[in-house]
C-alpha cells in the first residue's frame, strides 16, 4: 500500500511495475465477457456473467459535444474491449487511479500508488477532470461483488463538458490549450 | 415424540398453509420469541422491515427499518449503498410511500460497511428484532430489492433461503464475516438476513461470483490464501448484526427484545 520512501527505490518500483504490467501471468480470471451494449437507452459497458446474467458496469452518458469523434458509443466500444483484454490477461485486479498524459485515468499498474500510468496501453479509461479519481476507482471496485446498484455514469466525450450539481462545465483548458491532436487517443 | 404433539403440529402446519398468500404486514406480532416461523411468515417478516434506499430518482439498494423513536425511524444499510448514490436520499417503505431521509452522521462504524439513515413518519412500520450471530449450517433468510437487467427498476421484494457456510473469526474488509448460500443479487445490499425465528442476524452486502478477480481481503490487510479466496467467491457475505450492536451510536438506545429485558 505504501509508497517507497527512497527515490531510487521508487524509481525501481515504477520500472519493475511498468515492465510487469503487460507481461504478468493471468490469475483469477473469470470467463465473464465485457461488451458494449445498451443500458437505460445509452451505450453501456456490460458484463455478461454465467452466474447472474448481464450487469451494466458503466453507462456512457450522451453529452452535447461529439465533435471530437469520440462519441459515447465509440468510447464504450473501446473501453469495453480494454476491459475484456485486461480480464483475459488476469490484470483487472491491478486497476489503479493515476495520471497519464496529464489526464486522470484508471489504469492497470502493479506498483500501487506510483501515481503514473506507464503507457497508453495500460489505460483503462480517462476520468472527467473535476471528478475524484479515487472515488471513481472505489465505485468501480465496489461493482465487483458489492450488491448495490449503480453502474458508473461517465461522459462519452473527451471531458470537454462535465456535470457538477446538475450544471454543465466546459473544460476551457482542454478546449483551448491542451487539446490533443486528433490522432492522439484518449479513452 | 408423543402422538398428541405430532397431531397438534400437523394441525398448526395445516392452518398456516391455509392463510391467504398476501397478508398485510404484521405489526408487533412477534412478541413471543423464540419460536421458529414458517417460511411464509419469515418472508412476511423480512418484507415488513425491508425498505428501498433511493437516490436521484433511482433505487440504490435495500435498507432495514431497525428502530422507531416517536415518529423517527432509523434505517440500517451498507455504506456502499449510500456511496453508490448521493444525498439527498429517500426511503421507500413497504407501503410504497417515499420519505426524505438524512444520513446519521454521528455513527462511526470503524470501517465496517454500515450506515444509518433517518426518516419521519406518523405511520406505524415494523422494525427488526435483533438476534445473535448464526452458526455454520443454520438456515438463514435474505431479503431485498434486486435490479432488473435494464437497470433502472427493481424487481420488487425478493426472498432467498439458504444456509450459513462459514462464520469467520477474522472479518473481511468492510466487516463481512458470515458466508452463506442464499443467492444475493445486485440491489439486495443493505437488506436483512434473518434466522429461523425471524430475528435480524446480519446485513447482506456481497454477492457470490465477483464480476472479476477475487476481491477477498481481511480487515487487517492480510489475504486468505488463493484456495480459500476461490471458495469464498462462491458464497454471499453479510455483516453480523453484533457488529452493529457494538458500534451503534450511544444516542441510539437499543430497546429491542433481544437486548433489553
Amino acid at each position: 500500500m505504501r509508497q517507497p520512501l527512497f527515490g531510487t527505490l521508487a524509481a525501481a518500483a515504477i520500472v519493475i511495475g511498468t515492465s510487469a504490467v503487460l507481461s504478468s501471468p493471468s490469475q483469477a480470471q473469470t470467463r465473464n465477457q465485457f461488451y458494449c451494449g445498451i443500458s437505460e437507452g445509452k451505450p453501456a459497458t456490460i458484463v455478461r456473467t454465467a452466474a447472474r446474467g448481464n450487469i451494466p458496469l458503466i453507462v456512457w452518458n450522451n453529452e452535447a459535444f461529439s465533435a471530437s469523434g469520440w462519441t459515447p458509443k465509440k468510447r464504450c466500444e473501446e473501453v469495453s474491449a480494454r476491459f475484456q483484454r485486461f480480464n483475459d490477461n488476469g490484470q483487472l485486479n491491478f486497476m489503479r487511479a493515476g495520471t497519464f498524459n496529464g489526464q486522470q485515468v484508471l489504469c492497470i499498474d502493479r506498483a500501487r500508488g506510483s501515481g503514473n500510468c506507464s503507457s497508453p496501453e495500460a489505460v483503462v479509461l480517462t476520468i472527467p477532470q473535476r471528478s475524484n479519481a479515487n472515488q471513481i476507482l472505489e465505485q468501480m471496485l465496489d461493482t465487483r461483488n458489492r450488491a448495490s446498484k449503480q453502474p458508473l455514469y461517465l461522459s462519452g466525450e473527451k471531458q470537454l463538458v462535465t456535470y457538477e450539481n446538475g450544471d454543465a462545465n466546459v473544460n476551457l483548458n482542454l478546449l483551448f490549450n491542451n487539446e490533443p491532436p486528433d490522432n492522439e487517443r484518449l479513452w | 415424540m408423543d402422538w398428541r404433539s405430532l397431531i397438534m403440529a400437523t394441525c398448526i402446519g395445516g392452518i398456516s398453509m391455509m392463510l391467504p398468500a398476501q397478508l398485510p404486514p404484521a405489526k408487533n406480532s412477534l412478541k413471543q420469541l423464540p419460536v421458529e416461523m414458517s417460511q411464509q411468515r419469515l418472508q412476511q417478516q423480512a418484507e415488513s422491515i425491508a425498505v428501498r434506499v433511493r437516490s436521484s430518482g433511482q433505487v440504490a439498494g435495500t435498507g432495514i427499518a431497525i428502530r422507531k423513536q416517536g415518529s423517527q425511524y432509523t434505517v440500517l444499510t451498507n455504506e456502499h449503498v449510500l456511496k453508490a448514490g448521493k444525498a439527498p436520499y429517500q426511503i421507500q417503505t413497504p407501503d410504497h410511500k417515499i420519505y426524505p431521509a438524512t444520513e446519521v452522521k454521528d455513527a462511526n462504524f470503524k470501517g465496517n460497511d454500515l450506515a444509518l439513515l433517518r426518516f419521519s413518519s406518523s405511520l406505524e412500520y415494523t422494525t427488526a428484532k435483533l438476534g445473535a450471530v448464526p452458526k455454520v449450517g443454520d438456515e438463514v433468510f435474505a431479503g431485498g430489492f434486486p435490479f432488473s437487467e435494464e437497470g433502472s427498476k427493481d424487481r420488487g421484494f425478493v426472498f432467498k433461503t439458504g444456509k450459513v457456510w462459514r462464520v469467520l473469526d477474522k472479518a473481511l474488509e468492510g466487516g463481512y464475516q458470515i458466508g452463506y448460500t442464499n443467492d444475493i443479487e445486485k440491489g439486495m445490499s443493505g437488506g436483512p438476513l434473518l434466522n429461523a425465528r425471524g430475528e435480524l442476524v446480519g446485513v447482506n452486502g456481497i454477492h457470490a461470483y465477483p464480476l472479476w478477480g477475487d476481491p477477498y481481503q481481511y480487515k487487517d490487510g492480510t489475504e486468505p490464501n488463493a484456495a480459500l479466496r476461490e471458495q469464498m467467491s462462491k458464497y454471499s457475505w453479510g455483516i453480523p448484526i453484533d457488529t452493529f450492536k457494538q458500534l451503534a451510536p450511544s444516542a441510539f438506545e437499543m430497546t429491542t427484545n433481544s437486548l433489553k429485558k
